[in-house]
């Protein structure tokens, strides 16, 4: 049983903090991690198997913990799937175990192990293939249910996350001594340097070993190094920080964890915080990760990496087992051996698997009575929820067994290379190093152990050359002490016909890398989907290259032919809402508000989104409790007094220089360099293809000084045209333009009383039909600042266009509101504008669909014959030019009452609805308050000359076929009387 | 925690200046009294400043401007460029305090230290998906957005 060491360890011990795991009350020191408190208080059983359920205990002492999953805290602040050996202790501390029901100690689904057999690699493609339409409703749900990580609380987070952006000469990825030396000398030379460690204290394996550096203890020099770091203002050191990923541009992603050893955020902070970092040079010395030996029983819980034994002696003062058993196939676990029994520990044997040990180790544990084998191999580890004993075999092939409750595994180590290769650099097979190694990665350079350099004196060198490759500079290595560090490629020992494991956390087994191959999967991309390995949150960063090894063996490669799967970011999982950050909740994304947002919303109106803009959409009174109410009031109100609409969102754009009715005459179909002064006309654009691109007005209001507007969907991708006419195509006109979409505040004010409504509000003004006719514009001024008036309709009304300065537009917008008021003027939406558009037959978004041609909307007439244009000739081409194109047509329902459907399909009567009687389809639709019936738009094959024809518009989805008479696209005033008023 | 402090410019008179085809950033300069440098930067003179803001493209920018500065603007450049008022197409911010480059350096990915940064240098970019155009002034950054946008971008602005 594991235990609190007497003294020893870089913890508070003058400080007790109190945590609960499952509901039972413990406590530790400011310094412990929930793995290393638990240990302390004798707790070896943390979680379940993901597949199997079987009992597992605590493996690592760092991020690559596959087993000791916890959620942590609880409530609405739960975070599920946490690995317990990075969980910094803080007083009052809440942990739950995963994956087991009732309960850790009992777990119903650890039957599943019975099962194992069947459990195989490919298990649940195999088994569950049929039917197929039981997948998605039965097996997978149950699946999940049995195969779990934590859950999601299902509330909302309390806590706030943000982002952030960092620059330096050179970032250094991880704290230990390799990165410490590197972010040193930098640093001393004046450069901007980040140092980011995925831990609370920075130091790294500095922290869990017993060498010394410049004759002192490592971790004193590294805490040296840091403070001299901590005092240069230049330098930005990132505790608690992981660098999780490596992107173009020489950009890195990384999380910052501030507040996650906090019960509660402080206030103002956030809990987790996503870096982009953008740094001319990177070392990355993210260190090492200590690979497990695959033989049967290597999960029970009691079973742990050799360094990770060493890290509980060494920096948390805790002795994880009082019997030990330690299987080597790497130098290091002789250094861990001596640190066990420095501390006491009874060791009932060591085997290395390799063969001899160094000679006085072997003498001092035969001295301590523990048995010493030399080669031989592993059978199995033995117990249920802590391992109890250990069963080998001897040089001489006879097995024998220990009692322990400690079993180290020094495996040797890999390199944590994944930054190296996040852009598709392919890692390397090292022979004698026995491991996997960074390729060429540009402004990327690998120091320390990850670069393959172990042993203390190896790894600071390693810094300095590593910082000498990046920047040029050197800086002065102390003297350290360093251990033997060589090891052997042994994956596996021993039998493993029974369970063991590859991949701790998917719960993959030797034999299921054996099975793959077998069944064909020998890539190691293919080996690793079919089993799963490295496919959890781990990401296999402990049992991958294990999972290699086997495929090399079961297939008869070597590693290098073998090679190695690509790493992709994240090299740690982080969390959704780190990405997000601000953007959650009424920020998700930008939205954007009229002039008249704020007046609107106390007018009550309803609000729809038309792409980022919030426009009205109609304005209720009290008591309408039918949206349709609203609207045909609205309608009726502005078609027999007065309306008010906020048009701001319509896309403008101004243009100055004397070629711009040139420039304009390219751009459009009809023609604009007649246009006079103080006059608009409505224009329409094609693209290259000669299909209709947008259509808007164009008004002159000088010599060289012209505006136009576009609808508020395409007001980017005018503007964009029209820069790259003027700029790419035809650079010798001289025009400028800018966008002033957000300049102008535009509100139309429409019906047989806007001339007088807007005499009232501008008294000075002559709004006459002489002075101000339609299709005219002027300007004008009120209370001393310009407005422009446009006498322009999309209602068909007599109507003007009012624009001021958007910054004065909430004021002109609340002088009309009061002026009109006398007028009976209404506030009227977009819903209301698109009834009487169709009533109207004005072509907007919904024929503006991106499929028509100008002649398929009736405008075949604008298009100049005796000037060139954009999408002219592409226009002209047979298919775009055919008569039996779908053409714009009004459509009524023959019984004067049945709703049309906007994307109903239209056929003939009697034809069968399949597609190959497809005549076309309606556009929009609407209920017309002044016909008193429905009526809609379309687009119909032949259809200008159909007119009082009656067509099937079939919409089966959504109700039955409703019989149509084909008309004219103007339903209402179609000789246009009332717009010129 | 360093102190932020945030607020909005009103009065201001801000206004697209586009050189016409054979205008030059010369006689712009001529034309106003300042030397004009091309490019991502600030050209001051008197109580103008113009913040390059593409190519060939300048935002004329006044603290203070009455109803036809545009105009009036339009006016000064003669021939030499023409005048597109946008005193109303943006809201102003004004961040300053020791926790301004801080804060603006959470959303803004251009490197903003003063050795990198040059110190008329202007900067066209995005923060929190919304496009902004930033320059320092007293001790402080401006940062303008499109009106529309400017509720929201304040929000991002105000939040810790």
């Amino acid at each position: 049983m594991s235990e609190r060491l007497a003294s020893g360890g870089l913890i508070d011990r003058s400080r007790t903090v109190a945590f609960r795991f499952d509901g039972r009350d413990y406590t530790g020191h400011p310094g412990d991690t929930l793995a290393s408190a638990l240990l302390a208080n004798g707790v070896s059983l943390v979680g379940r198997s993901f597949k199997y359920h079987r009992p597992r205990g605590i493996l690592s002492a760092g991020s690559s913990e596959p087993n000791a999953l916890v959620t942590l805290r609880e409530g609405a602040r739960a975070e599920p799937n946490i690995p317990a050996t990075t969980i910094e202790l803080y007083d009052g501390l809440v942990a739950s175990s995963q994956n087991r029901w009732p309960s850790l100690q009992y777990d119903a689904l650890a039957i599943n192990q019975l099962f194992g057999p069947m459990l195989v690699a490919g298990f649940y493609y195999k088994t569950f293939m049929w039917p197929a339409a039981l997948w998605e409703k039965l097996y997978e749900p149950a699946i999940r249910r049995a195969a779990g990580l934590g859950a999601l609380s299902g509330q909302e987070d309390p806590d706030t996350y943000d982002q952030a952006h960092a620059f330096a000469d050179l970032l250094v990825v991880g704290g230990g001594p390799a990165g410490l030396i590197a972010a040193l000398g930098a640093a001393r030379e004046g450069k901007r340097v980040i140092l980011a460690d995925e831990a609370a204290r920075m130091g790294g394996q500095a922290l869990a070993e017993r060498g010394t550096i410049g004759g002192q203890p490592a971790a004193h020099w590294a805490d040296a190094v840091l403070a001299e770091l901590a005092a240069l203002p230049h330098v930005r050191l990132l505790p608690r920080t992981t660098v999780f990923g490596r992107f173009e541009g020489a950009e890195y992603g990384a999380v910052e964890r501030v507040s996650d050893h906090l019960a509660v955020p402080l206030p103002g902070q956030p809990r987790q915080r996503l870096w982009k970092i953008h740094a001319s040079r990177t070392i990355m010395a993210t260190g090492a990760t200590e690979r497990p030996i695959v033989f049967d029983g290597n999960d029970r819980p009691g079973v742990m990496l050799a360094g990770a034994v060493s890290a509980y002696l060494n920096r948390y003062g805790v002795l994880p087992g009082k019997r030990a058993v330690l299987v080597i196939a790497a130098d290091s676990g002789w250094e861990v051996t001596e640190d066990l029994l420095d501390a006491g520990a009874a060791i009932a044997a060591v085997i290395d698997l390799r063969g001899a040990l160094p000679a006085a180790l072997a003498e001092r544990l035969k001295a301590s009575g523990a048995a010493v084998i030399e080669g031989g191999a592993m059978i199995a580890a033995h117990g249920g929820k802590a391992v109890r004993a250990i069963t080998l075999a001897g040089a001489n092939g006879r097995a024998q067994r220990f009692a322990c409750d400690l079993v180290a595994m020094a495996g040797g180590w890999n390199p944590n290379l994944a930054l190296a290769a996040h852009l598709g650099e392919r890692p390397v097979w090292d022979e004698a190093l026995a491991a996997y190694v960074p390729s060429d990665a540009g402004e990327l350079i690998p120091a320390g152990a990850a670069a393959g350099r172990f042993g203390l004196a190896s790894v600071l060198a390693s810094g300095a050359e590593a910082l000498h490759a990046a920047l040029g500079y050197d800086v002065a290595v102390p003297f350290a002490t360093d251990a033997p560090h060589g090891q052997a490629a042994i994956w596996q020992s021993g039998p493993c016909k029974g369970k063991a494991f590859v991949d701790f956390q998917h719960d993959v087994t030797a034999k299921d890398i054996t099975l793959a191959a077998q069944e064909g999967f020998t890539s190691v991309e293919h080996a690793k989907r079919y089993t799963t390995l490295g496919m959890a949150t781990d990401q296999g960063r402990v049992g991958q290259v294990n999972g290699h090894g086997l495929l090399g063996a079961a297939t008869g490669r070597s590693m290098a032919e073998v090679g190695t799967i690509r790493p992709r970011p994240p090299v740690t999982p982080v969390a959704i809402a780190a990405f997000a950050a601000h953007h959650r909740g009424a920020h998700f994304r930008p939205i954007r508000r009229t002039p008249s947002h704020d007046w609107a919303l106390q007018q009550g109106a309803v609000f729809i989104d038309a792409g980022q803009w919030k426009r009205a959409q109609w304005f209720p009174l009290p008591g309408e409790r039918d949206w349709r109410t609203s609207v045909d009031r609205e309608v009726k109100a502005v078609r027999s007094g007065v309306g008010l609409c906020d048009v701001s969102t319509l896309g403008k754009i101004e243009l100055t220089g004397p070629d711009v009715g040139a420039l304009l005459d390219r751009l459009y179909i009809n023609t604009f360099s007649s246009l006079r002064v103080g006059r608009a006309r409505y224009g329409v654009m094609l693209r290259e293809d000669g299909g209709v691109l947008d259509d808007g007005t164009v008004t002159r209001f000088g010599e060289n000084r012209w505006f136009l507007t576009t609808t508020t969907a395409n007001a980017a991708r005018v503007m964009q045209h029209l820069d790259f006419a003027r700029q790419a195509i035809w650079p010798d006109l001289d025009v400028q333009a800018a966008s002033v979409t957000e300049q102008w505040a535009t509100y139309a004010v429409a019906g047989p009383l806007a001339r007088d409504a807007l005499s009232a509000a501008f008294p000075d003004a002559d709004l006459s039909n002489a002075a101000v006719p339609y299709m005219a514009a002027t300007t004008l001024r009120w209370q001393g600042r310009v407005i422009r008036l446009y006498r322009l309709s999309f209602s068909g009304e007599l109507a003007y266009e009012v624009a001021i300065a958007a910054q004065h537009g909430a004021a002109l917008l609340a002088h009309l509101a009061r002026t009109g008021a006398d007028f009976g003027m209404v506030p009227y939406g977009t819903e209301a504008l698109g009834v009487m558009r169709i009533e109207k037959g004005h072509a907007a978004g919904g024929e503006l669909n991106g499929t028509v041609t100008a002649a398929d909307l009736g405008m075949a007439r604008m298009m100049s014959p005796t000037k060139d244009f954009i999408g002219k000739q592409m226009a002209a081409r047979p298919g775009m030019a055919d008569p039996a194109r779908p053409r714009l047509v009004g459509l009524k329902p023959a019984d004067g009452q049945s709703a049309i459907r906007a994307g109903a399909h239209l056929i003939r009567p009697g034809a069968s609805p399949v597609i190959a009687n497809d005549e076309g389809y309606v556009t929009s639709a609407c209920f017309s308050p002044m016909l008193g019936h429905p009526i809609a738009l379309a687009l119909l094959a032949h259809g200008a000359d159909r007119h009082d024809e009656t067509v099937i518009a079939h919409d089966p989805v959504r109700g039955p076929d409703v019989l149509a008479q084909v008309c004219d696209p103007v339903f209402y005033d179609p000789e246009g009387a009332r717009l010129r008023g | 925690v360093a102190e932020t402090h945030l607020a909005e410019l009103a009065g201001f008179g801000l206004a697209t200046v586009l050189p016409g085809r054979t205008s030059t950033p010369q006689a712009i300069g001529a034309a106003l009294g300042l030397a004009l440098e091309a490019g991502p930067h600030i050209s001051t003179g008197g109580d103008l400043a113009l913040i390059g803001i593409g190519p060939h493209q300048w935002l004329a920018f006044a603290a203070q401007a009455g109803d036809d500065w545009a105009e009036a603007l339009d006016a000064r450049l003669g021939d030499a460029a023409d005048v597109i008022d946008q005193s109303g197409g943006y809201r102003l911010f004004a961040l300053s305090g020791e926790g301004a480059r801080a804060k603006l350096q959470q959303g803004l990915s251009i490197d903003l230290d003063p050795p990198v940064l040059v110190p008329n240098a202007a900067l066209v970019s995005q923060i929190a998906h919304i496009g902004v155009v930033v320059w320092p002034r007293e001790a402080g950054w401006i940062i303008a957005v499109p009106r529309s946008f400017a509720h929201d971008l304040h929000d991002w602005l105000a939040s810790a």
